[in-house]
C-alpha cells in the first residue's frame, strides 16, 4: 500500500493555513495543538498503556469496535468551515460528533437513533442550530467509512473525577479493489492514541502530551484521520464549486468567456446526478444558477461570438430554464411550508395539510418530468453542441468587433451598461408602478451581480466588495418583494387547482386565503422600503465608485474602438 | 437557552437532587446542559466529584476578570458541564449589592452562554436574598420542590407573596412534591389539599428514598447508576412534565 501521508500532511497544512487566513484571530484558550499521536509499528498499544499507567491513574472504560461514518454535504460545507462531522456506531448506540479538523475542539456530541439526512432530522438543540447555519437545506451524505477498534481509558484525579479521556485506536478503511470491483479490501490506517480533553482540566492534558512526546517518543499526528481516510480512498474534498472568475485582464474576450462557460457547464453536469437522485433541493438550485449565469454572459457576448450561434444557444438555454422551473418552484414552496404554517394561528395550522399533500403530489410529477428532460436527446444534444462550440479553436482573426479586445475592457463595458440600465429602470419606478417593473429590475440586478462576480479579480478588492454590498442590499428587497408576489399568485392558483383536483374544505380555503392576505401585507411593507433602497443604490457616491473603477476601463475610454 | 432554577426558601427539600438528576437527563437527551452550583455548601459539585472551587471566586466573576466560560468544568457525563460551587458564594449578596443594577448581575453573567447551551440549571442556596432576586430575573422557570409538610408549604406561600409584589413576571412557577412518604397520612392529605387549592403544581411526585441519599456515596446522578429505581423513574417523569411546561 502506498503511503499517502506526506501529501495528506501538505494538504491538511494548506487547508489549516487557509482557514487561519480566513479567521485570523488566534485561539488563546487552546493549550495544546497535537492531541493525536501515532504509535509506531515497533510499539504496541499495550506498551503505551503500561507506560502511561506509571504516571497517571487510569481506569478502563470500554473496549469495542466502532464504525465511523463521516458526513458532509455535496459541496463540503462542514469541511470548508474546518470541521468534521462523524457518526460513530457501536454496540451501545449511535452518536453524532461534530469537531474541528484536528480534533482540538468538540462542537457537540449527542446520541441519535439513525444517521440524519438533513439537519432538521436532528433534535432541536443548540447543536442543531449551529449546524443549520452551515448546512442550510443541504443533505448530509456519507463521504467515508472507517472501522476502528477503540480501547477507552479515563485519567482520574484524587476525587475520582475523570479529567482526561484517552483512546487507543487502530483503524481500517474499506475501499474498492482496482483489480476486481466486487472484492472488498481494507487498508490499515495505523495505530493512534487520541487524547480527548475535558473542559476545565487543561493541565493534565498538557502533561500527558509531554509524557507521550518526550518520554514515550510518540510523534504527534499532523493529519486528521478524516483527511487520511479521504486520501486513502482517493476522494478529494471540494470540486469546482467556487464561482467562476477570470484572473487575466488582458486575455482575449472570447477565450476568457469560454473558460467561464466551461466552468458553468461543469457545475451543471456535477449537479445532474444529485437532481436525478433527488438528494436535496440545492442540486437543482445550483444547476439553475449556473444556467442563469451562462445566459447572462451569453447575452453580453454580442460582437464576441457569431450572432447566429448566440441566438441559438440563448433560445436553447431559455428552454432549459423553462423546463427546470416548475420543480424549483415546488421546492421553494416545500422549503417555505413551515414558514407558511408559522404565519397562521396555531389552531388552524392543521388546515394546511391538504396543501402539503397537493405540493407532494405535484412535486413528484414535476421531478419525474425533470428527469425525463435531463435524459432527453434534446438536452444531451444541447450539451454536446455547447461543448463543441466551447472547445472549438478560437479564430486568429475575426471580423467580430470585440473578439480581440482584452476581457477587462469588454467586461467593464458590459458592467457599466447594465448599471446604467438599472438606474434608468429604477428611476421610472414610482409608488404606482406595476409589480412587473420591479421584477424586471430584479432580473437586471441579477445580471449585474453575475457580471461583477465573473470579473471581480480585475478591480480593487475593497471597492468591488462595496459595489457588491450596495447591489446586494437592493437585490434583497427586490427578491423579497418578488417572492411575496409570486407566493400570493401561486396560492390563488393552488386553491383553484385543488378545487378541481380533489375539492377543498372551507377550513383549508380560509387558511390559504388568510395566508394570501398575510403575504399581501408583507408585500406592501417591502414595497414601501424599495424607494429608500434604490435611492441608496443610485446615490452619487455609488455612481462615482462605478465611474472610478468600472467606467474608466471601458473600451471607449481606452481608445480601442 | 432555557434557565431553570431549583429554588426554595427552605433547605433540605431536594433541590440539589432534582437539579443534578434533571440536568443529567437533559444531557442524556442530547441537550448541551450546564449546571451551576450556587450553593456554597457545594453538594451538587460533590455529586459530580468536582472540587468546589472557582478561580477568582465570586469577586472574579462579578468584577468580570473571569467569565463564566472560564470556570466551567466538564463532568464525567457527555454533554453535561458544571460551574462548581465556591465558598466565597456566601458573600455573593454583599458583592452584588456593590454593583450597578444589582438584581441583574447574574443574568448579565449568563448571557454569553446562551448560544452554547440548551439548558442551564441553577442549584440555588436556600434563602431569599439578593442572589435569589438575581435568579428570579435570570430564570425562565423556577422548580420549587415542596415537602408536603406545614413548614415547607409555608415557605412556598411566602415565595408567592413575594412574587405578587415583585416586578418579575416572566418566570414560570413549577412547584412539585419532593421527598414524599406515602405511608404518612400527613403527606397524603397535605398533597391532596395543595393540589385542590394551588394551580400549576406538577403531577409527578418524587418519593422519599434511600436510593436518592445513596447519591452521596456513589457521587453520581441517580439516573446514571440506578435508572430503573422508583425515584429515578420519577425524575424521568418529572423531566418529561417540565418539558411540556417550558
Amino acid at each position: 500500500m502506498v503511503n499517502h501521508v506526506d501529501s495528506a500532511d501538505l494538504f491538511y497544512m494548506h487547508h489549516t493555513e487557509a482557514l487561519q487566513r480566513k479567521n485570523p484571530q488566534p485561539d488563546t484558550k487552546q493549550v495544546v495543538k497535537a492531541l493525536i499521536f501515532n504509535i509506531p509499528r515497533s510499539q504496541s498499544i499495550k506498551q503505551v498503556e503500561s507506560f502511561l499507567k506509571q504516571y497517571l491513574q487510569l481506569q478502563l472504560q470500554s473496549s469495542n469496535l466502532v464504525t465511523r461514518t463521516y458526513l458532509d454535504t455535496f459541496d463540503w460545507r462542514i469541511f470548508d468551515e474546518g470541521g468534521v462531522l462523524e457518526v460513530t456506531a457501536n454496540k451501545t448506540g449511535i452518536w453524532i460528533n461534530w469537531r474541528s479538523l484536528g480534533g482540538e475542539k468538540i462542537y457537540g456530541k449527542y446520541p441519535i437513533e439513525q444517521i440524519p439526512r438533513f439537519v432538521w432530522n436532528l433534535k432541536e438543540t443548540s447543536f442543531r442550530s449551529r449546524l443549520e447555519i452551515i448546512l442550510g437545506v443541504r443533505a448530509l451524505l456519507p463521504v467515508a467509512i472507517v472501522y476502528s477498534r477503540i480501547h477507552s481509558l479515563s485519567v482520574i484525579n484524587n476525587q475520582g473525577k475523570t479529567v482526561l479521556r484517552v483512546e487507543f485506536q487502530s483503524d481500517r478503511v474499506p475501499y474498492k479493489s482496482s483489480v476486481s470491483k466486487r472484492s472488498k479490501c481494507s487498508a490499515e490506517l495505523g495505530k493512534r492514541v487520541h487524547l480527548l480533553p475535558m473542559k476545565g482540566y487543561e493541565k493534565i492534558l498538557k502533561r500527558t502530551c509531554e509524557l507521550l512526546q518526550q518520554e514515550c517518543n510518540l510523534s504527534p499526528v499532523t493529519t486528521d484521520l478524516f483527511v487520511t481516510t479521504l486520501e486513502r480512498i482517493g476522494c478529494k474534498p471540494r470540486g469546482s464549486f467556487h464561482k467562476p472568475t477570470v484572473t487575466d485582464p488582458e486575455q482575449r474576450t472570447d477565450i476568457a468567456a469560454k473558460s467561464i462557460f466551461y466552468h458553468l457547464l461543469n457545475i451543471m453536469e456535477q449537479n445532474e446526478d444529485g437532481i436525478r437522485d433527488d438528494i436535496d433541493s440545492e442540486f437543482l438550485h445550483d444547476f439553475r444558477v449556473a444556467l442563469r449565469r451562462t445566459r447572462t454572459l451569453l447575452g453580453q457576448m454580442k460582437g464576441v461570438f457569431p450572432g447566429r450561434r448566440i441566438t441559438r444557444f440563448s433560445r436553447e438555454f431559455a428552454w432549459l430554464r423553462e423546463v427546470t422551473g416548475p420543480t424549483r418552484d415546488m421546492d421553494v414552496y416545500f422549503l417555505s411550508f413551515d414558514t407558511y404554517k408559522q404565519r397562521l394561528p396555531p389552531e388552524i395550522r392543521g388546515d394546511l395539510i391538504p396543501l402539503y399533500e397537493y405540493l407532494c403530489r405535484h412535486r413528484l410529477k414535476e421531478h419525474s418530468h425533470l428527469i425525463r428532460v435531463l435524459d432527453s436527446v434534446h438536452y444531451q444534444k444541447l450539451k454536446q453542441d455547447w461543448k463543441n462550440f466551447l472547445s472549438a479553436t478560437p479564430p486568429k482573426e475575426s471580423r467580430l468587433t470585440y473578439v480581440n479586445h482584452p476581457i477587462i475592457n469588454v467586461a467593464s463595458e458590459c458592467i457599466w451598461h447594465i448599471y446604467r440600465k438599472i438606474i434608468k429602470k429604477g428611476n421610472v419606478i414610482g409608488p404606482d408602478s406595476p409589480p412587473t417593473s420591479l421584477h424586471q429590475l430584479r432580473k437586471t440586478c441579477k445580471k449585474l451581480r453575475y457580471l461583477i462576480e465573473f470579473f471581480q479579480e480585475f478591480y480593487p478588492e475593497n471597492k468591488i466588495k462595496k459595489l457588491i454590498k450596495n447591489l446586494k442590499d437592493l437585490q434583497d428587497i427586490l427578491g423579497e418583494f418578488q417572492d411575496l408576489q409570486v407566493q400570493q399568485e401561486s396560492l390563488r392558483k393552488f386553491i383553484l387547482a385543488m378545487e378541481q383536483e380533489t375539492g377543498i374544505t372551507t377550513g383549508t380555503r380560509n387558511a390559504m386565503e388568510m395566508l394570501i392576505a398575510e403575504r399581501a401585507r408583507q408585500n406592501r411593507r417591502v414595497r414601501a422600503e424599495f424607494a429608500d433602497r434604490f435611492r441608496k443604490f443610485a446615490s452619487p457616491s455609488n455612481l462615482a465608485l462605478y465611474k472610478k473603477i468600472i467606467a474608466s476601463k471601458r473600451i471607449l475610454h481606452t481608445g480601442e474602438k | 437557552m432555557k434557565i431553570l432554577a431549583t429554588y426554595s426558601i427552605k433547605g433540605g427539600v431536594g433541590k440539589t437532587a432534582a437539579a443534578v438528576n434533571l440536568a443529567y437527563l437533559a444531557a442524556c437527551e442530547g441537550f448541551h446542559t450546564l449546571l451551576w452550583d450556587l450553593d456554597p455548601q457545594g453538594a451538587a459539585s460533590y455529586y459530580f466529584r468536582i472540587k468546589p472551587k472557582v478561580k477568582g471566586g465570586t469577586r472574579g466573576l462579578l468584577d468580570r476578570t473571569k467569565s463564566l466560560d472560564d470556570v466551567i468544568k466538564e463532568t464525567n457525563f457527555e454533554g453535561l458541564d458544571m460551574i462548581p460551587a465556591d465558598f466565597s458564594y456566601r458573600h455573593m449578596d454583599l458583592k452584588l449589592n456593590d454593583a450597578r443594577k444589582p438584581v441583574k448581575q447574574l443574568r448579565k453573567l449568563m448571557k454569553p452562554l446562551r448560544k452554547e447551551y440548551d439548558f442551564l440549571f441553577l442549584d440555588c442556596a436556600p434563602s431569599i436574598s439578593l442572589v435569589s432576586e438575581n435568579i428570579f430575573y435570570a430564570a425562565d422557570a423556577l422548580l420549587v420542590p415542596l415537602i408536603p409538610t406545614t413548614l415547607s408549604l409555608r415557605t412556598y406561600q411566602q415565595l408567592l407573596r413575594y412574587f405578587n409584589k415583585s416586578p418579575v413576571d416572566h418566570v414560570t412557577f413549577l412547584p412539585f412534591f419532593s421527598m414524599v412518604d406515602c405511608r404518612k397520612r400527613l403527606h397524603r392529605e397535605t398533597m391532596k389539599s395543595v393540589i385542590n387549592e394551588q394551580e400549576g403544581v406538577l403531577k409527578t411526585v418524587i418519593p422519599y428514598s434511600s436510593q436518592v441519599e445513596l447519591m452521596g456515596v456513589r457521587q453520581a446522578p441517580l439516573e446514571s447508576y440506578d435508572q430503573h429505581s422508583v425515584p429515578a423513574l420519577a425524575f424521568e417523569k418529572l423531566w418529561e412534565e417540565i418539558k411540556t411546561r417550558i
